[in-house]
């Protein structure tokens, strides 16, 4: 698994260490069942504080995309979560939009304006 | 290119030897086990009185584990397509022949006594069945015709790194023979420090220790960073292997093949960076990381996705090449 973050960057290191653990799970390179490498050992190797990582493993379980279990470390969840949260989150968004009185394309302007 | 055996060497290697091995551990049990007490004294002391008994099932049990397993080597390596190995065939014999003497010796031995207590065995058979056994595997490393160094295609890359980016890359590797060649070990010795009475406790601490030790080599994790490379055993996180960036010189990435001769032949951890200059840990077979040190070392680890550690690691040795503040720290 490859993880590159670059402190220059306006985004945060932990979003970034979140986002190549994202890829590196959606590509395929980190499968279901595997696990990832210990926060001590990722922080070291990058030379970031141990909690950066650690915040950006907690936001990976809080998306339901990894266990964290006390001996047996990070884990992998299934990918199928992923594309299955992303599609709840948007129908609660849409819901909440039709809620407010947006139109599908203030929701799509909104949309664009965040992302 | 390769090492090549000829028919009869493959014959002899993969089909003669396992069927004797295999044979005199079978064959002698049925012409003597009317005749035998309960249990069998299966270990003498210097002047062969019998100091350690155990049940006969017991000792069939772990003759045959090792007969057999030394077998199954022998045929595997007769009967792969491309090569052979000498160390692990050479050993394959020894261990082989040397279990099936010393049972066949210990069966009749034990013949015709009621009491396994009367039974006596005189060193000299020990002694005879080591030597015997010693001068079997000769032939069979001897069989084995060194093959040049394997200009096997290496692949190289390098990824592109920015001055301030930080990366790191994290592999693995694991072999289940291994993982269940342990548990193997494990097991026997067990048994036999267990089942066993009198003098034999020490040899099932032998086999035990080995068995652990070999749990060492059931999986490795490869880690990658601006730090260099480490390698640490997976489950007891010994041993490991760390080597800063500027001790490196060049990564690749290669295909492994334990069965060829070379620096890498063979499985777990073979030679030695301080005394050889070159060193490899090898789980199985396929895909490896190989690096190019400083003062003239080789090291060599088999790991998944090598081609992305040597990329990343190319990466780091470049970039630290052109801003040498970088380096180290």
């Amino acid at each position: 698994m490859l993880v590159k973050v670059d402190p220059r960057s306006s985004e945060p290191l932990f979003a970034q260490i979140a986002a190549q653990v994202r890829s590196a799970i959606a590509t395929g390179r980190v499968e279901e069942g595997d696990r990832l490498p210990p926060a001590r050992d990722l922080a070291e190797a990058l030379g970031v504080n141990m909690h950066t990582v650690l915040r950006a493993y907690g936001d990976l379980r809080d998306e339901g995309l990894v266990d964290m279990r006390r001996r047996r470390g990070v884990i992998v969840r299934a990918a199928g979560d992923t594309r299955a949260r992303l599609v709840e989150l948007a129908r609660d968004l849409a819901a909440e939009a039709a809620r407010q009185g947006l139109s599908k394309a203030d929701l799509r302007r909104l949309i664009e304006e965040v992302s | 290119m390769g090492l090549e055996m000829d028919r009869m060497q493959r014959l002899f290697v993969g089909a003669a030897l396992p069927a004797l091995f295999v044979g005199s551990t079978v064959l002698p049990w049925l012409l003597v086990r009317g005749d035998l007490p309960h249990p069998i004294a299966i270990h003498f002391d210097g002047a062969g009185v019998a100091n350690g008994s155990a049940p006969l099932a017991v000792h069939l049990l772990v003759t045959s584990a090792f007969t057999v397993s030394a077998s199954a080597v022998l045929v595997w390596a007769a009967w792969r397509s491309t090569a052979t190995l000498g160390l692990e065939a050479a050993i394959a014999t020894f261990i082989g022949w040397l279990i099936s003497a010393v049972s066949t010796v210990t069966l009749f031995a034990n013949r015709g006594h009621d009491d396994w207590r009367d039974v006596t065995l005189g060193s000299g058979a020990v002694w005879g069945a080591t030597m015997s056994a010693l001068g079997a595997s000769i032939p069979v490393a001897l069989m084995v015709r060194h093959a040049a160094r394997d200009r096997a295609r290496s692949r190289v890359h390098r990824m592109e790194l920015a001055a301030t980016e930080r990366v790191a890359w994290f592999g693995r590797a694991s072999s289940l023979p291994l993982a269940m060649g342990a548990l193997l070990l494990v097991f026997v010795g067990t048994v036999v420090l267990l089942s066993f009475e009198g003098g034999v406790a020490p040899t099932g601490i032998v086999v035990l220790a080995g068995g652990l030790i070999m749990v060492s080599f059931m999986s490795l994790d490869v880690a990658v960073s601006d730090q260099g490379v480490r390698v640490r055993a997976g489950a007891l996180h010994w041993p490991r292997v760390e080597l800063p960036l500027v001790e490196i010189e060049a990564a690749r990435a290669v295909d492994c093949k334990p069965l060829h001769w070379g620096y890498a032949s063979g499985w777990g951890y073979r030679g030695s960076l301080r005394l050889l200059g070159k060193a490899a840990w090898v789980l199985r077979g396929g895909d490896a990381l190989e690096l190019d040190l400083t003062g003239d070392r080789r090291f060599l680890v088999t790991v998944d996705d090598a081609d992305e550690a040597a990329a990343v690691l190319n990466g780091l040795l470049a970039r630290a090449m052109t801003s040498p503040t970088t380096l180290g720290g």
